[in-house]
């Protein structure tokens, strides 16, 4: 009965394509990507601003190319405030 | 069903008292609401329909509907009006769109996704003056993080003035405000989700309808109310939009002139009355702020929450 039932019963695409393990993995390399890409498009300011604020004024006026990571990084910002 | 008893009062005077504790514990903050909602907002409505001007001290007449007539004529205030339609245009589909990509990521069961919904917040609680400053630095043409990466990377190979554009100001506005207040309509729509019932899903998987599918005739009918409360929350802080701009690109800090170019209705609200001084038409301005943000509220509450799942 079930043999005679199968036919009838259409796989869902994308269903046959991969099995459930390749499936999983996609699942999670989209998942991290996407909250990748939606952390860095939401921190990158407020980071950009926490490292400007541990940096030396020298470095913050530096052109053309910008320290990303604080050669000397320094306190004397909070201090004075 | 289980029938709840009022408990029974023994006389009417019990009852009496306590409609009169009601009232009096109510008191206080009627006096409040009125102190400093009703009144300042009928004060305003009648200041709208005179001519008084504190260049003229002592100068008060009625004009009647003159002040919203002489706007309503006047080109500058469709000027400022078109630019602040613009910056909802621009900003409402936006944050519509991140928000639901944040809020269907965030629904999905997944390691670190306490973490995530804390981080895509944290944008939210920056208060507004602090993001106009902040992104006038990423911003800066001389020594601005947006140059640096920008010319590291090779895509430039000089410094912009990326502000300095007339036509670019509300673009670079726009983005301001979407990166803020993203967030809350993401919190608004993920709430929404989470209140879905698996079995539909469920049920239509096993009858074989695709993601898309699912996404089209289950997600989305059941999304609109959050949606209209979302937009019109979002459209208000768009529409009057002030503190953004005012740290960003209105450089009017000190009595300096406020440029033209960034001047939505609220910014031109603030030049109206505290530098022309001019408190009838400021009012009359208010006021059609007022009507056209309830108008478009009223709108999508008419047309997505009346009409979503519920």
């Amino acid at each position: 009965m079930i043999e005679k039932l199968a036919p009838l019963v259409r796989p869902r695409a994308g269903a046959a394509r991969w099995s459930r393990a390749t499936r999983r993995t996609l699942r999670g390399v989209g998942l991290y990507l996407a909250s990748g890409i939606f952390v860095a498009w939401a921190l990158a300011p407020v980071v950009w601003v926490f490292i400007s604020s541990i940096s030396t004024r020298r470095e913050l006026y530096a052109v053309p190319i910008k320290h990303w990571i604080p050669q000397h990084p320094t306190l004397a910002n909070y201090a004075r405030i | 069903m289980v029938a709840v008893r009022p408990p029974k009062r023994t006389s009417r005077a019990g009852s009496r008292q306590d409609a009169l504790f009601a009232w009096l514990i109510l008191l206080p903050i009627f006096v409040v609401l009125t102190a400093v909602i009703f009144y300042p907002a009928l004060s305003t409505l009648a200041t709208s329909f005179f001519y008084d001007n504190l260049r003229t001290p002592g100068v008060i007449h009625f004009v009647g509907l003159g002040n919203y007539l002489k706007l309503l004529s006047s080109p500058e205030f469709h000027h400022v009006l078109g630019r602040t339609v613009l910056l909802v245009v621009i900003v409402l589909p936006l944050e519509l769109l991140l928000a639901l990509l944040g809020a269907l990521l965030l629904n999905e069961r997944f390691r670190g996704r306490g973490v995530l919904r804390a981080l895509l917040l944290v944008p939210w609680i920056l208060p507004p003056i602090a993001n106009g400053f902040l992104w006038g630095w990423i911003l800066n043409g001389d020594y601005g993080a947006l140059n640096g990466i920008l010319y590291q990377v090779g895509i430039i190979h000089t410094y912009q003035y990326w502000l300095t554009d007339p036509n670019m100001q509300m673009v670079w506005v726009g983005v301001a405000q979407v990166w803020s207040r993203y967030a809350l309509p993401m919190i608004v729509l993920l709430a929404a989700l989470q209140f879905i019932d698996p079995a539909l899903y469920e049920a239509t998987q096993v009858d074989g309808a695709s993601v898309w599918q699912r996404f089209r005739h289950i997600t989305l009918p059941h999304l609109r109310p959050a949606m209209a409360l979302a937009l019109t929350i979002e459209f208000i802080g768009a529409f009057q939009i002030f503190d953004l701009i005012w740290t960003l690109t209105a450089g009017g800090g000190a009595g300096n002139i406020i440029n033209p170019f960034t001047k939505t209705v609220m910014v031109y609200n603030y030049e109206v009355v505290f530098r022309q001084l001019d408190l009838g038409l400021g009012s009359a301005l208010s006021y059609l702020i007022l009507i056209a943000s309830l108008t478009v509220g009223f709108f999508f509450v008419l047309r997505l929450y009346n009409t979503g799942v519920k």
